[in-house]
């Protein structure tokens, strides 16, 4: 028997489904790399959000991280790895499946757990 | 963080590049004003006026691209997308195609964007050339007055008798200048729209789409003037209004250097206005 959307939702990928994690892996997966003062711009975070949530992705191996020096100023650009953009691409089909089967979900096909 | 939100910080990503209308397409109607002076202004004040437009979108151009890194930062694009986007698309995947639709033939969607709306507006204005009956323009070129005082009067019309294939009768300046100016029209009105494609046809965008059908139609109603000539030497009333449009080569690059200057503003408008809020 297939999950029901309730299941599907407690299923998806905890690391990915945080809105600024989401947002910052959203901006990555269109580019091939973005630098801080971009993602700043983009997801609307704060410094020390966005920097704590990069170095948390990068712990988990979806994001590559990457600092250099631009003549006397550091920048510091992100990328996704290749397991990012799988994980991101594999989150969107989840949520696309979730969706559908969220249009197609009637409550009086499921038994509902007695409450007694 | 609605599936809206995470669409913009798609979009804008993927167009961080050609959302710079301050650093392309400012620069370039600027451009297209100042050659549209080198029409008829031959005189000194609009030879100034020429040169600060060229040198503005010279200045623009460098000065833009150092703005922009500093205000909103640097995007690398992705080489190449894949061709199947745009129909795989929904709004519940704001990261972009799954893996397996990716594996299509790739194609550059701007390329195929552009190639075809211009290809396609190319053949129909030639075709409506073609179609048209053949007259000549006679306009004032005397460089005497300013073009506005020229603009509704000193033009005239007259049937070009060719007899046959051999004996073709040259082109009048005139009718040369406006040639260019309707091509001009056919031009910028359908790279504004492959640019509206381009964008994914986003409602945000549709001032693209705005200028695209303006100008596409000038240049529709320019390659079929043949159509509305009145005999003796005017054209029909319901033409007459948009004759200075049709006829004058610098009324055609005062308006496509204008919806481009524009487009551009609105352009960076956008971009600022989705990279300019931030969380204390």
């Amino acid at each position: 028997m297939s999950a029901t959307p309730f299941e599907q939702l407690a299923n998806l990928d905890r690391r990915v489904h945080d809105p600024a994690r989401l947002a910052i892996l959203t901006a990555l997966s269109a580019c091939e790399r973005a630098d801080f003062l971009f993602l700043l711009g983009i997801t609307g975070l704060s410094k020390g959000n966005l920097s704590s949530h990069l170095m948390k992705l990068e712990e988990m191996g979806l994001v590559e991280i990457e600092k250099r020096f631009v003549g006397k100023k550091p920048q510091t650009l992100a990328r996704l790895s290749d397991s990012g953009r799988e994980t991101i691409e594999g989150y969107w089909k989840e949520m696309e499946e979730l969706r559908e089967s969220a249009a197609s979900w009637r409550p009086d096909l499921v038994p509902l757990p007695s409450l007694g | 963080m609605t599936t809206r939100d995470l669409d913009r910080i798609r979009f804008v990503t993927r167009h961080f590049h050609d959302l710079q209308g301050l650093r392309y397409w400012v620069p370039i109607g600027l451009l297209t004003l100042s050659v549209g002076g080198t029409t008829y202004f031959a005189n000194r004040p609009y030879l100034i006026l020429r040169s600060a437009f060229f040198l503005a979108a010279f200045l623009l151009f460098f000065g833009a691209r150092w703005y922009y890194r500093r205000s909103f930062g640097e995007v690398e694009r992705q080489p190449v997308l894949p061709a199947a986007e745009v129909s795989t698309l929904s709004v519940f995947s704001p990261a972009g195609p799954t893996q397996g639709l990716a594996s299509s033939p790739e194609v550059a969607r701007a390329a195929r964007s552009f190639s075809i709306t211009m290809g396609a507006a190319f053949v129909l204005f030639l075709i409506l050339q073609a179609l048209s009956p053949s007259f000549r323009i006679t306009a004032d070129e005397s460089l005497v007055q300013q073009p506005w005082r020229t603009m509704w009067a000193m033009v005239s019309f007259s049937v070009e008798e060719v007899k046959s294939s051999a004996d073709l009768v040259p082109m009048s300046r005139s009718t040369a200048k406006a040639l260019y100016g309707q091509a001009l029209y056919a031009l910028f009105g359908s790279f504004f729209l492959g640019m509206w494609f381009w964008r994914e046809r986003r409602l945000s965008q549709s001032y693209h789409l705005v200028f695209g059908i303006l100008l596409l139609w000038l240049a529709i109603l320019g390659a079929s003037l043949g159509f509305f000539y009145l005999s003796p030497g005017r054209l029909a009333p319901i033409i007459a209004f948009f004759e200075p449009t049709l006829v004058h080569l610098w009324m055609a690059l005062l308006l496509c250097g204008s919806s481009m200057i524009l487009a551009g503003l609105l352009d960076h408008w956008q971009l600022a206005r989705a990279l300019g809020q931030r969380e204390k």
